[in-house]
């Protein structure tokens, strides 16, 4: 049996939910220059909020087909709600401040919400079991479920809004001005702090999307679950070059199909087998990220730009 | 007057202030009591204490026996598996290396709680089949450990590996309390021993006449005694032999039913 | 200098947050009433007790609760009162080592409780070796910790301050591999495991067993602890053709592994050791952990009526985590501590030694010598630190609840 298709399709689909983190980290870089490392977090809180709305708000039985767009509704808006709170009251103070300090802010917003998270949310000290779409489909020698098609479709929908709204719309043109260069754009009277908050905000959104995803196919969440894909989106946002949203994209598609092909067939190789499987994954996404940096520091579709610092 | 500050004393000298001492001017409760007590007539006073005393003892009548019922109780019956224990004691007779059984002893104790009746249901793999003498089933009662013979037949050489670490013997268990599928598993000696019927039936098999296993020597030991280990495991045993049927089947092998406990 | 700030971040993040609060939680829920001449003994308890595994650590920590609430009700020590301490470790070595550190640090402690991972173990070992104290785990199955690294040839016991009221893998391993072969009839398996000294350690030996008994062992793999995403793996083991995945680690991957499996398409059984056998592996899990399996330590608590009333008082007092797997060996690990001081007191001359050295070395010695019925069953250990009572349970995951499928005890003379 040839198992590549297989592995492709798993690759693809861990990247795509890599990638739609990733988009937060790089918008938000990409306008304040600042690595919100609390954005794993609002993936995370992104799905309890989803949870909430399945578990304590909709009636028993109801068909997935409305709870997921409830879900998506619910888990959007808690997710947005943290992002652009955290931007209000943690690092708007902190604008202007050395760089270092809204990062430190940004780790300890992290733990808090985390805390937060394990101790106030009922039963959130374990995991918690998710409703999952589970219903498979054999499409040749590929095997995919529900959530699967779900989590590909939700990638492509946001991808290809979010490119039309930052091209087409005044927002998104305001947006693209104030990356360049905030102090002009705002001359040119551009409300930065607007634009900020939408940044915060999308970012939030696309957390929260992937974090149903991302219930719906693992079939559970926890309160750590933000930590290791935040940490991966920030390497696939990195790897595609930090501050471009089509490079978070492809970085996470890339990191996702590396990691997956890594623990696939590394350890068919001869002399490779103590290197290879599942538990080495990401030893090679991440040498496949400093090979990557080596030759393009900027990342594959980040532009090298004079440092404004 | 910063509101924080050391208590002051109730009889300070300096005194002009009043103070107030929660409840001073209400009577106490006992008091009250004291008061209504001494208010009834003598006639309502013994029925009270009359209607009390009758009320304790019905009280304690009915709690008692259930406390000292519940404390007195020894230990509840307990589950046959838990008080049961086997012990390897040896072979029990000599059986040339040809053979296709073996009857090897075991001591089985019961700790406490009611008899307990044991039936071997079955061995380590599918051809073996294993069962008490004289009589299948037996009963041990508490306290005491019973010397048991078990005969270990080789039907099917097929199926068997024949250095497993540890076998063991299914047995069904029964008391008072419930029915128990249960496995008792042994090391050492008894999977040496038990090698050496193996090697002896299927080796032969396998081989033809060829060298015989040369733990058989030692087969001639009987009861309790240390039988020093046989050759070290041999690659040979991961060489399947060849399907072969109908040695000695002494009964069909059912596989363990699932454990069925029954209160 | 951007990318520079990048680099730094990302370096800086992934140091802070691997270091995240490492603290620990003091939970006494003894509470010294007595005034006058009693004396205040600690037990330290260590498990994880927040993130993973923490169901089954809670488990450790309230059982041995119990345990102490028990003795200082009835006075089984007249003159002392005991407390328990209890620190999470999160299973993690270093937390756990530091904790140990603490506990033979704390001038009232006489012994501890735990942890619940051997490879945790391993870390804490040296540290009440050399303080003398005793450590009693209720649920070490590594049979290095108590019979030393070469085991299988050569039975050396590393620590003497070392028990456990758990049976070992080499049976366990065993139990589970002869279960597969003639319980289940399966011959080809799929080995995982989660690198960590109990999941490869339990991994390794159920692999010899299996080959042992005529099993194939087609492939094998290990995950990271924390991994989420296994679909690389379930494809893998499709393709294996497989008709078993044993699984060496914990319920935290596995029940993701067994969903992410039958979700792929791949409907064979997993099969894993007593770090799966907790009630959070079938709600993390779902409905894809029916027909999964586990090997669990003891018997099945229902069966031991003495651990009748231990679980009326664990879920009276509405102590969280799961009883079931741990309970009743922690409350035996604690109980057989608290009669160690007991019989050092009484050799006293009812009185408490004042020198805590003396006292926790006579603790070890008096702990060796334990022989009692505890909840499951009678506790005494050998002469490695092993419990004498082997007994073994296979469960299955039938209509959402583990279910007893077999029974054993071992005498491995």
């Amino acid at each position: 049996m040839n198992t590549l298709p297989q592995q492709l399709a798993n690759g693809l689909l861990l990247g795509s939910m890599y990638g739609l983190i990733a988009i937060g980290y790089t918008m938000v870089y990409g306008i304040v220059q600042l690595i919100n490392f609390a954005h794993g977090e609002i993936f995370m809180t992104g799905a309890f909020g989803a949870f909430t709305v399945y578990f304590y708000i909709l009636p028993d039985g109801t068909s997935m087909a409305i709870a997921v767009p409830l879900m998506l509704i619910g888990g959007g808006l808690v997710a947005i709600l943290i992002a652009v709170g955290a931007e209000r009251f943690a690092y708007r103070p902190l604008r202007g401040a050395p760089r270092l300090a809204p990062l430190i802010t940004a780790i300890g917003l992290s733990l808090a919400l985390q805390e937060v998270v394990r101790n106030f949310y009922p039963g959130a000290d374990r995991a918690i079991a998710f409703p999952g779409l589970d219903t498979t489909h054999d499409i040749g020698s590929v095997t995919i479920k529900d959530a699967d098609i779900f989590l590909i479709l939700a990638a492509v929908v946001c991808m290809a809004a979010l490119a039309f709204f930052v091209r087409k719309s005044r927002t998104g043109r305001a947006m693209q001005a104030t990356a360049q260069d905030p102090d002009t754009a705002q001359l040119m009277g551009i409300d930065t702090n607007r634009i900020i908050v939408i940044a915060f905000a999308i970012g939030g959104f696309f957390a929260a999307v992937a974090a149903v995803a991302y219930g719906l196919k693992y079939g559970n969440i926890d309160y750590r679950m933000g930590f290791l894909m935040g940490l991966k989106a920030f390497t696939a946002a990195v790897l595609g070059g930090i501050g471009n949203i089509y490079g978070a994209m492809l970085g996470g598609i890339v990191l996702g199909i590396a990691e997956t092909l890594a623990s696939a067939y590394i350890d068919g190789i001869p002399g490779m087998q103590q290197l290879g499987g599942q538990s080495w994954a990401n030893v090679w996404a991440f040498c496949l990220l400093i090979l990557v940096l080596l030759v393009r520091p900027q990342g594959l579709l980040g532009e090298r730009v004079a440092d404004r610092a | 007057m910063t509101g924080i500050g050391p208590v002051e004393p109730v009889n300070s000298p300096e005194t002009n202030e009043s103070h107030d001492t929660i409840g001073t001017d209400a009577p106490h409760l006992t008091d009250r009591i004291a008061d209504l007590w001494a208010g009834l007539t003598p006639r309502t006073r013994t029925a009270a204490i009359a209607t009390a005393v009758a009320g304790a003892v019905a009280a304690a009548a009915t709690l008692i026996p259930q406390v000292s019922g519940d404390s007195e109780s020894p230990a509840p019956v307990p589950w046959p598996a838990n008080v049961t224990t086997w012990r390897y004691l040896g072979f029990a007779a000599p059986h040339n290396s040809g053979a296709t059984s073996g009857r090897y002893h075991f001591a089985v104790t019961v700790d406490h709680g009611p008899p307990v009746t044991l039936r071997i249901s079955g061995t380590a793999f599918p051809g073996l089949t294993a069962h008490a003498l004289p009589e299948p089933a037996f009963t041990v009662a508490a306290s005491t450990t019973r010397k048991i013979t078990v005969r270990i037949s080789v039907s099917d050489c097929s199926e068997l590996p024949l250095n497993a670490d540890l076998p063991f013997l299914d047995v069904t268990l029964r008391n008072t309390r419930a029915i128990q599928h249960h496995s008792f598993i042994f090391g050492g000696t008894f999977s040496r021993d038990l090698s050496v019927l193996l090697h002896g039936a299927c080796d032969r098999a396998a081989d033809g006449p060829g060298p015989r296993p040369s733990g058989s020597a030692n087969s001639q030991h009987v009861d309790g005694v240390e039988i020093p280990p046989n050759r070290p495991t041999a690659p040979r045993a991961l060489v399947r032999p060849p399907r072969r049927h109908n040695k000695n089947v002494t009964s069909e092998l059912a596989a363990m039913p699932l454990s069925a406990y029954r209160a | 200098m951007r990318r520079s700030l990048v680099i730094l971040t990302s370096v800086l993040a992934t140091g802070a947050l691997t270091l995240t609060a490492c603290g620990s939680r003091d939970d006494n829920g003894g509470g010294d009433s007595a005034g006058g001449d009693t004396t205040t003994l600690t037990i330290g308890v260590d498990a994880p007790l927040s993130g993973e595994n923490s169901t089954t650590g809670l488990g450790i920590q309230y059982g041995a609760q119990i345990a102490v609430d028990d003795a200082n009700k009835n006075k089984l020590v007249p003159g002392v009162t005991f407390k328990l301490k209890a620190f999470d470790d999160k299973a993690q070595p270093a937390t756990g080592q530091s904790n140990a550190t603490s506990i033979t640090g704390d001038k009232t402690a006489v012994g501890a409780v735990g942890p619940l991972n051997s490879g945790v173990a391993q870390s804490m070992q040296q540290v009440f070796a050399s303080a003398n104290m005793v450590q009693i785990s209720p649920s070490n199955t590594n049979p290095e910790l108590t019979q030393g690294k070469n085991w299988q040839t050569d039975k050396k016991r590393p620590f003497k301050t070392y028990f456990r009221t758990a049976t070992t893998d080499e049976l366990q391993g065993s139990f589970a591999a002869d279960y597969a072969i003639n319980g289940l009839k399966k011959k080809s398996v799929f080995v995982v495991d989660d690198k960590q000294t109990y999941g490869a350690g339990l991994a390794k030996i159920f692999t010899e067993q299996f080959k042992k008994l005529g099993g194939k062992v087609v492939e094998t793999d290990h995950v990271n602890t924390g991994d989420k995403d296994f679909g690389s793996l379930v494809t893998k083991i499709k393709n294996s053709k497989a008709d078993l995945l044993y699984y060496g680690g914990q319920y935290d991957e596995s029940a993701l592994l067994s969903k992410q499996m039958k979700d792929g398409g791949v409907k064979i059984p997993l099969f894993g050791g007593d770090g799966m056998f907790a009630s959070t592996y079938i709600e993390a899990g779902g409905a894809a952990t029916e027909g999964d399996l586990a090997t669990a330590i003891g018997v099945p608590a229902d069966t031991l009526p003495a651990a009748k009333q231990f679980i009326e008082t664990y879920k009276a007092k509405g102590y969280k985590g799961d009883y079931g797997a741990y309970g009743a060996y922690s409350y035996d690990a604690a109980t057989a501590i608290i009669n160690a001081v007991k019989a050092v007191v009484d050799a006293n001359g009812g009185k408490v030694p004042t020198d805590m050295t003396d006292l926790r070395t006579k603790v070890v010695d008096e702990v060796q010598k334990s022989d009692f019925q505890g909840l499951s069953g009678k506790v005494s250990f050998d002469e490695y630190g092993d419990t004498t009572n082997k007994q073994l349970t296979v469960y299955q995951v039938v209509k959402g609840e583990w279910k007893a499928v077999k029974t054993g005890t071992a005498d491995l003379n």
